[in-house]
Order: C-alpha cells, then sequence, then structure tokens
C-alpha cells in the first residue's frame, strides 16, 4: 500500500538535494538578505559623501557691509544647514562676479538693488539659482539652497506686515494673515471608522509588504524547476517513477519541499527589502496582524507558483528552459507587484482589474491591501481565490506531471 | 540455471511503439520464465531501452499485451506490483548532492513506506550488495568514480529482494572488477530464485549469464530460446558468432 511516508521520504530527500545547492541558496536567501539592506547602506554612504559647491556671486554691494553682511551670513549658514540635512557636504565660496564662479554645482547670482528691494515694503528682491545639469547631488543639494530663501522670504512677509499694522496703528497676527486656512489631517479605514496614525502608518508599510512578494516567487521558480527538471538532467528521474510511489506523491513530495524552502527564502527576502526600504529613510510601521496576512499571503503564494511552475517544468527539457519559460511567470509577478508600490490594486477600471483578477499573484498582494485598509471580507475572498487557483493549478500540474512526457520530453 | 516456472515472469506480445512517427517497436514477443537470466541482446537503437521503459510502466505501447509478474504495466493495480520490481537503467546515476548512505536510506524509505526500521534494514542489506565501505559511504557520490556509483545503485536497487530485477546495459562502462562483482551477484541471486532481465550489446557477457537470450534488430524479435538453441540455429559455436549471423542475412563463413 502507498501512504503519505512516502511523501514525507521525498519532501526529506529534496530538503536535503535543494538545500546543499550553496549557488543557488546563496542567489535566492543570501544575497537579498544581506545584499538589500548591504545596498541600501552603501547608497546611503556614498549619498553622505556626496558634495557640492556652491557658489554665491554677489553684486549688490550692500550685502558687503553692516546688516546686509549679516543677512549674507544668516542666509549662508541656513543654506549650509539645509543641505547638510540633506545628507550633503557643501562648499560654499562668495564671487563679486560670475566669470569667476564658473564651474560651480550651484550658482546663486545676487544682482544689485536686492538688498534694497528686499527690505522695502512692497518690492520683490529677485535671485538666479543655477543647477549642474546631470547631477543627482546638485538637484537635491539645490532643495536647501531655495530653502534657505523661502525661509528668509517667510521671515521678510511677517516684518513687512509688522510695519504695515504699525502704519496702520491696527493689530495684526501676521501667520493667521498668511494662513487663513489650517487644514488638520486624519485618516479613516474603509469601514469610515477613524483610524490611528501608527494604523495608517500600516497600510502604507502594506505597499512595502506587497512588493516584497515579487521576492517570493522568485525562489519558488528556482526550486521547483530544480526539483522537477532536475531529475531528469541529473538522470535520477527513471527509477524514481519506477519506485513504489505515486506520481501524485512524487509531486506532492516535491511541492512540500519546494514550498517549504521557498517559505524560508520569502521570509529572508522580505526581511532584506524591509531593511532595505527602513535604511533607505522611508519610515513605516508594522502589526503582528498585518506580518500574519503577509505570511499567509506568501503561503498561498508560494503552492500556487510551484503548481504553476510545476506545470512547465514538467514540460521542459532542461532545467534552464524551464526558468527561461518561467520567467514570464517572474515578469507578470514583478508587473503586479511593482505596481502595488504606487497603484490601488484596487481602484482600478473594471476592464483593467478584471484581466488582473484573473492572475493568482494579483490576489497575494489585494489580500494584504484589502487587510490593512480594513476591508476583512474582500481580503478573506482573495485568500481564497488564492487557495482555491493553487488547487487548480495543482490539478493540472499532477495531469502534465506523467512519466512518458518526463523521461521523452521533446527537446 | 535454477529450473523455469510455467508462469512467465514478464509475457509480451506484439508489442509497438511509435515516437515521432518513427516506429521504434514493430511487435515485439518475449517471453521471461521465473527464475531466469533473460538477455535481450541487440545492436545500439534496436529498441531494447524502449522495450524495458515499456515491461516497467514508463512509457506505454501503441499496442500488443503486456504483463509483468501478471500485471498490466500502467493499469489500475501496477502500483502493488512496483514493490516486487527492481530496476537500473543504463545511464542512472544517484542523487550526487546526497551521500552514499542517504541515497540508500531514501531509496529504502520509499520501498519501506516510511517505515524506518524496515528502511534500515534495507539499508544494510544495499550496503552489504554494494560493498562500500563506511567512510565512502558518508561522502556525497559526486565525489565517487563510475563503478562505485553503480555498486550504490545495485544496492538500491536489489536491497528489498525484488522479484523481478530489471536492468539496461549493467555492466556498461565499468571496470573488469566491479563488472565481475556484478554478473557474480547476477548469477548468484537468480540462483535464489531471482529473475533477471537484462539488456546488452557485450554477447561475452550474455553467454555468461543468459538461460535465455531474446535478438531484438530494428523493433523486431528475431530470435527467443535457450542459448543453445540460438547456436543451433545459427549453427555457430558462440552466442557472439549467432548473434552476428541473425543480423547479418547475407553473412557466409
Amino acid at each position: 500500500m502507498i501512504t503519505d511516508g512516502r511523501v514525507r521520504a521525498i519532501a526529506w530527500k529534496e530538503i536535503k538535494d535543494l538545500s546543499r545547492d550553496y549557488r543557488t541558496l546563496i542567489s535566492v536567501v543570501i544575497l537579498p538578505l544581506i545584499g538589500l539592506p548591504g545596498l541600501a547602506l552603501l547608497t546611503g554612504a556614498l549619498v553622505s559623501s556626496q558634495y557640492v559647491s556652491i557658489g554665491i556671486v554677489v553684486d549688490d554691494e550692500k550685502l558687503y557691509i553692516g546688516d546686509g553682511k549679516a543677512l549674507l551670513e544668516e542666509v549662508m549658514s541656513s543654506i549650509r544647514s539645509n543641505v547638510a540635512n540633506l545628507g550633503i557636504q557643501a562648499y560654499m565660496s562668495i564671487f563679486e562676479n560670475i566669470d569667476k564662479a564658473r564651474g560651480v554645482d550651484i550658482l546663486v547670482f545676487i544682482p544689485k538693488g536686492f538688498y534694497t528691494n528686499l527690505t522695502s515694503i512692497d518690492r520683490t528682491a529677485r535671485i538666479v539659482i543655477s543647477t549642474l545639469v546631470g547631477s543627482p547631488a546638485s538637484d537635491l543639494a539645490v532643495r536647501g539652497v531655495e530653502s534657505a530663501f523661502y525661509s528668509l522670504s517667510g521671515k521678510v512677509i511677517v516684518n513687512r506686515i509688522e510695519e504695515l499694522a504699525s502704519m496702520a496703528s491696527i493689530e495684526v497676527d501676521p501667520y493667521g494673515l498668511l494662513n487663513p486656512i489650517s487644514i488638520q489631517k486624519g485618516f479613516h479605514a474603509a469601514s469610515g471608522a477613524p483610524v490611528s496614525k501608527f494604523e495608517a502608518s500600516v497600510a502604507e508599510a502594506a505597499k512595502i509588504l506587497e512588493f516584497s512578494l515579487f521576492f517570493v516567487v522568485n525562489p519558488t521558480v528556482v526550486f521547483i524547476s530544480d526539483s522537477i527538471v532536475g531529475e531528469r538532467e541529473r538522470k535520477t528521474i527513471e527509477r524514481l517513477l519506477v519506485a513504489p510511489v505515486l506520481r501524485r506523491q512524487i509531486l506532492a513530495g516535491k511541492m512540500v519541499a519546494a514550498g517549504f524552502l521557498g517559505l524560508i527564502s520569502a521570509v529572508a527576502d522580505g526581511i532584506g527589502i524591509m531593511v532595505y526600504f527602513m535604511l533607505s529613510g522611508i519610515s513605516f510601521s508594522l502589526s503582528s496582524s498585518i506580518i500574519l496576512v503577509w505570511l499567509l499571503a506568501v503561503i498561498g503564494l508560494v503552492f500556487s507558483t510551484s503548481a504553476i511552475v510545476a506545470i512547465v517544468a514538467s514540460r521542459s527539457s532542461t532545467i534552464r528552459a524551464a526558468q527561461n519559460a518561467s520567467f514570464l511567470i517572474v515578469m507578470i509577478a514583478l508587473s503586479i507587484y511593482f505596481a502595488a508600490l504606487v497603484v490601488d490594486l484596487s481602484k482600478l477600471p473594471p476592464s483593467i482589474s478584471f484581466i488582473l483578477q484573473l492572475i493568482p499573484f494579483t490576489h497575494a498582494a489585494l489580500m494584504i491591501h484589502n487587510y490593512a485598509l480594513g476591508r476583512l471580507i474582500d481580503a478573506m475572498l482573495n485568500g481564497a481565490i488564492l487557495a482555491l487557483s493553487w488547487l487548480i493549478f495543482l490539478y493540472i500540474a499532477a495531469r502534465a506531471f506523467r512519466s512518458e512526457s518526463l523521461i521523452m520530453v521533446k527537446t | 540455471m535454477k529450473g523455469t516456472d510455467e508462469t512467465p515472469a514478464i509475457k509480451a506480445d506484439g508489442v509497438t511503439k511509435s515516437i515521432k512517427k518513427k516506429k521504434i517497436l514493430d511487435g515485439v514477443s518475449i517471453y521471461v520464465p521465473k527464475g531466469s537470466i533473460y538477455v535481450l541482446a541487440g545492436p545500439n537503437g534496436a529498441g531494447k531501452t524502449t522495450t524495458i521503459r515499456i515491461l516497467v510502466g514508463l512509457i506505454s505501447r501503441d499496442s500488443g499485451k503486456v504483463e509483468v509478474l501478471g500485471v498490466e504495466p500502467q493499469s489500475p493495480e501496477w502500483d502493488k506490483v512496483k514493490s516486487k520490481i527492481g530496476y537500473l537503467p543504463e545511464d542512472a546515476s544517484p542523487y550526487e548532492r546526497l551521500s552514499g548512505w542517504e541515497n540508500l536510506l531514501f531509496t529504502a524509505l520509499l520501498y519501506a513506506d516510511g517505515d524506518r526500521s524496515k528502511a534500515l534494514n534495507y539499508v544494510n542489506k544495499a550496503i552489504e550488495i554494494s560493498g562500500l565501505s563506511r567512510s565512502d559511504l558518508s561522502r556525497r557520490t559526486s565525489s565517487y568514480s563510475k563503478g562505485m556509483k553503480r555498486r550504490l545503485l545495485l544496492g538500491q536497487v536489489l536491497m528489498h529482494e525484488p522479484e523481478l530485477v530489471i536492468m539496461d546495459e549493467p555492466t556498461s562502462g565499468l571496470d573488469v572488477f566491479t563488472a565481475y562483482r556484478v554478473k557474480r551477484l547476477i548469477k548468484e541471486l537468480a540462483r535464489k530464485g531471482t529473475t533477471f532481465l537484462i539488456t546488452t550489446h557485450d554477447m561475452k557477457e550474455a553467454e555468461e549469464l543468459a538461460s535465455r537470450v531474446g535478438f531484438i534488430h530494428e523493433g523486431r524479435i528475431v530470435f527467443e530460446g535457450e542459448p543453445g538453441e540460438a547456436l543451433d540455429m545459427y549453427n555457430a559455436e558462440t552466442l557472439e558468432e549467432a548473434f552476428v549471423r541473425a543480423f547479418s542475412r547475407d553473412y557466409r563463413w
């Protein structure tokens, strides 16, 4: 009699076999787990080691003396501080004419009459800021320069209002005058119930969790391709098929093993991608319930992907051919999960939504998305569709996993 | 030779098989009595491997009847027969990322249906058959020589004491010592009642082992019977000579 002791035996063998393929393990588990945070740290380190040269061409002689000089020093100090806050070092120099300032990354030109216009009651003091093209550091640093002048502009407006109020002998609150509308932001769930800032942050984190699902698909493709086509390539398939074990038991054992290893990879890669975002300065919060939903989505996705790839692998002549054919699957998954970062998948037009809903990968992302938005029923429905799609693909995979097609595959 | 039984271990009648519209088997009929060593001999591409694959249920036939240990391969009852068969394909290999011992344990668990103590008995039997040392068995099989791999596979094929053993070119590419060991084992087990179906294109090996031979050529059995009958039929002194004459219609000595 054939029982599940054989499924266990196959799963045991597969886990041993696949886990000793160190190159694959390194590429699908270790690299994302260490590589992604490492990439974020490296990028952060490189960004913070950037520097820009800022040249301030002062054509207004009033900025070299008295209050004008103090104002210029205040602006420069503000620029330096703002740019430093952006993680970039600024090297600033003052030039008397524009010809001497050639070659700087950011050029700030302060023309004649700037100080007079700025300290008047109603004139505009103009400046020119020019940025070196094709320099990401300059693009970022120029925001700090602009911010310093916006800050100065704000102070000047307050001074002007106070001066006008004094001239008119009236009491005016400059801040109230400048901000007649005050906006207080809040969040609510799909049910309409108010949502705390933490819960809103968790909902934002859901996007990252949805994106991390891409890293679930890839290792599963690698493991199941190796597990099925590898048997043929390594000339072990015939003996296995002749052994007293049913084809569906072989498939089940292989899927359990690939699913188990895929799950470990997925968790490792998921941690890697979250650490990457954290180290990249994107703050988000996670709750234990959203992590649980993510894990359920990962499990559903691992097994659905296993079944889909098993169909492809059963018809492929080599591991490379199986992985190439599965590349299309990976690309579909990548497209969906990348879109989930920037698009609300539940708010698309019906024609697009219908097509996306036919793809099981979409439901894994929507499961997390709907749960994060408080749509529990929808999230459960997505989970059920994901499980159903797994069963359908499993059935097709079991039909495709025929000994004749496995040993006499077209090349 | 062990006395033959009237119920055959294998009976195939008029088996045909085409692959990609090319006829590979054209009415193959073979009869393998229980306890015999049947050598299916033929040149490369004659249809030996396809015949064997049909007999072990790996591929289907287009027409004809087949019974192996009384059951039709690929029929619903076939799974019950699988544990009574030992099969060694020509280019089989062990799992190279597993140690020799792990390979043996995996096969043993399949044949013992997950029963670990029964499986360990099978493993011990396989170790005895293979003659591999404990240190050899603890190493990954990727480091094994071809002969060591074949000995390990032989242990796996015979560990559960099958009634019927089907081997495709069992000594192909082996060194003299390993080939001798394999042949001695086959003869020893046949004496105890195990039935063997072996393919080969080495007629000296066939002469040494066979209690019954079948000559296959271009998907057809051109002769089947006892080695002595082959010598008589082709007026030959050796099986090799009979083989050559069987396949060379215009050949004259």
